[in-house]
């Protein structure tokens, strides 16, 4: 028994290896650094230069827009000026449209799931009357509208929507470059009132957020 | 996590023959040419017929499990010679501490095929292009956004788009003196228009102060296909329209079709390739 689990072992290992052979000559392998190490703050490729990405447009809270609604169009004009000294940087902007149909579903959607909370808000009285007192959230209100705004624009074949992905990345030699890097791209976002997130989040780390801009 | 360093092997290089390599050709031949003896020693030899026509069985089944396919056969070769080495003691068998799937999952590239098609993991496909967009002056601002939004609603179905600008750091003598060569070789001069080009050509070697480049690509994603004429139907269906679109915009557009320059655009997304 003893034998035979060796053999197996063996089998396994030279299977693995004869795997690992194969992926280390595919493409990837090419294309691919020397070496990647992840940590939560970046991603060491071939041990000396650190990446670190940033996705604009995330809001600390669910409860407000990661844009602005009158964002300007030339926020990516100011982030070209950047003089990237010392360090590198790139932008990647994903479009993604979403079909009109499933557009005015997921508004409906949304507009169920904000009558609901605004009406969670309203308790009623022993004699079934409402509780005017108790009033929703404002936000709720103004969520009402862009939503009844958005379904108009889609219906009315005016607008279309997308998913978007507005990913930076960041390249240094060292930790001090990475930061004043960061520093003059947190500048011009937070100027602009966008909202980022620079560190890992989740299954969101920052070597799945650079394959999210090579993927297809 | 560990460190995942890992030496990078020699491009393999091998002969083809019909987009089949011939190492794979000679074996088959071997195998064809083995299975006639074997079916003619059937037919023809009064006795043992039972013997070769295991043989034959044996012969085709080994053929099936591990020279089915050049990729089958690649790994097969690669198992035996791993064995061997194990056998000899020589366990020096390759290992790496990254976790399977690690670069696989950062580079999901399967891979490049004709015409510049990138063909990703879980069968979807792409074209990527490099592209020099036009500066535009505040006058004509809001026609360009007007444009560009006509762009991104031209898009349909399973189309995506990815537009990626990296920074590239050179020193002024590169680009400079590169175009000034370029001149010196392409144009007629006058010996004085061509001192005065080579007296620019020594200013600009001398300074050594860096300047930001920016690279523009953008990406069309075609969608989900099963296979890969299927995705050649989808980029004649799709790109042209697209690539019209953006050349309106004023934008100079490079379809990147070469194997190499895909790779090498898509080392830099990555390693930043300019930089290191």
């Amino acid at each position: 028994m003893k034998l035979l689990k060796k053999i197996r072992n063996k089998i396994d290992e030279i299977s693995r290896a004869a795997d690992n052979q194969l992926y280390w000559d595919s493409l990837s392998r090419k294309i691919g650094p020397t070496s990647i190490k992840e940590s939560p703050e970046y991603v060491i490729i071939d041990n000396r230069l650190l990446a670190r990405t940033i996705i604009a447009g995330i809001p600390p809270i669910s409860d407000i827009g990661g844009y602005p609604a009158d964002m300007k169009p030339t926020v990516v004009d100011e982030l070209l000026v950047i003089s990237a000294k010392g360090h590198s940087i790139a932008f990647s902007y994903t479009v993604i449209p979403v079909p009109n149909v499933e557009s005015m579903k997921m508004l409906d959607q949304a507009i169920f799931m904000n009558k609901v909370a605004q009406e969670s808000f309203r308790d009623k009285g022993q004699d079934g009357r409402i509780d005017k007192t108790k009033q929703p959230p404002l936000k709720y209100g103004l969520e009402a509208e862009d939503f009844a705004d958005n379904y108009r624009e889609v219906y009315k074949n005016t607008q279309k929507m997308y998913h978007t992905a507005f990913i930076i990345v960041i390249w240094g030699k060292n930790r001090d470059a990475l930061r004043e890097a960061e520093s003059h791209v947190t500048v011009i976002l937070e100027s602009n009132r966008i909202y980022m997130r620079s560190r890992t989040i989740g299954t969101w780390t920052h070597s799945w957020q650079l394959s999210h801009i090579l993927s297809g | 996590m560990a460190n995942n360093a890992v030496p990078k092997s020699i491009t393999r290089i091998r002969e083809e023959w019909n987009g089949l390599p011939v190492r794979y050709v000679i074996i088959v031949i071997s195998f064809v040419v083995l299975s006639l003896i074997l079916i003619a020693s059937i037919l023809l030899s009064n006795r043992g017929q039972g013997i070769f026509l295991a043989i034959l069985f044996f012969e085709l089944a080994f053929f099936y499990k591990f020279m089915r396919s050049p990729k089958v056969m690649d790994r097969s070769v690669l198992v035996y010679k791993f064995l061997f080495r194990s056998i000899k003691g020589e366990t020096v068998i390759a290992k790496f501490r990254l976790p399977d799937g690690f670069l696989e999952r950062i580079i999901p590239i399967r891979a490049f095929h004709q015409d510049g098609i990138i063909e990703f993991m879980e069968n979807k496909y792409g074209l990527l292009m490099r592209i020099e967009p036009s500066r535009i002056c505040e006058d004509d601002i809001d026609t360009h956004i007007q444009r560009t939004r006509s762009l991104v609603d031209s898009l349909h179905g399973e189309l995506l788009t990815k537009a990626f600008v990296c920074s590239v750091q050179e020193t002024n003598s590169r680009s400079l003196a590169r175009n000034i060569v370029n001149i010196i070789n392409t144009r007629e001069l006058t010996p004085e228009q061509k001192k005065h080009l080579d007296s620019i050509y020594h200013h600009a070697l001398e300074n050594n102060n860096t300047v930001i480049q920016w690279k523009f690509y953008v990406f069309l994603g075609l969608g989900t296909y099963t296979t890969l004429d299927k995705a050649i139907i989808a980029k004649k269906q799709y790109f042209p329209g697209f690539s019209e679109k953006l050349q309106k915009l004023g934008i100079l557009v490079m379809p990147l079709k070469n194997k190499d320059a895909l790779a090498s655009a898509y080392k830099q997304c990555i390693t930043q390739g300019g930089y290191t």
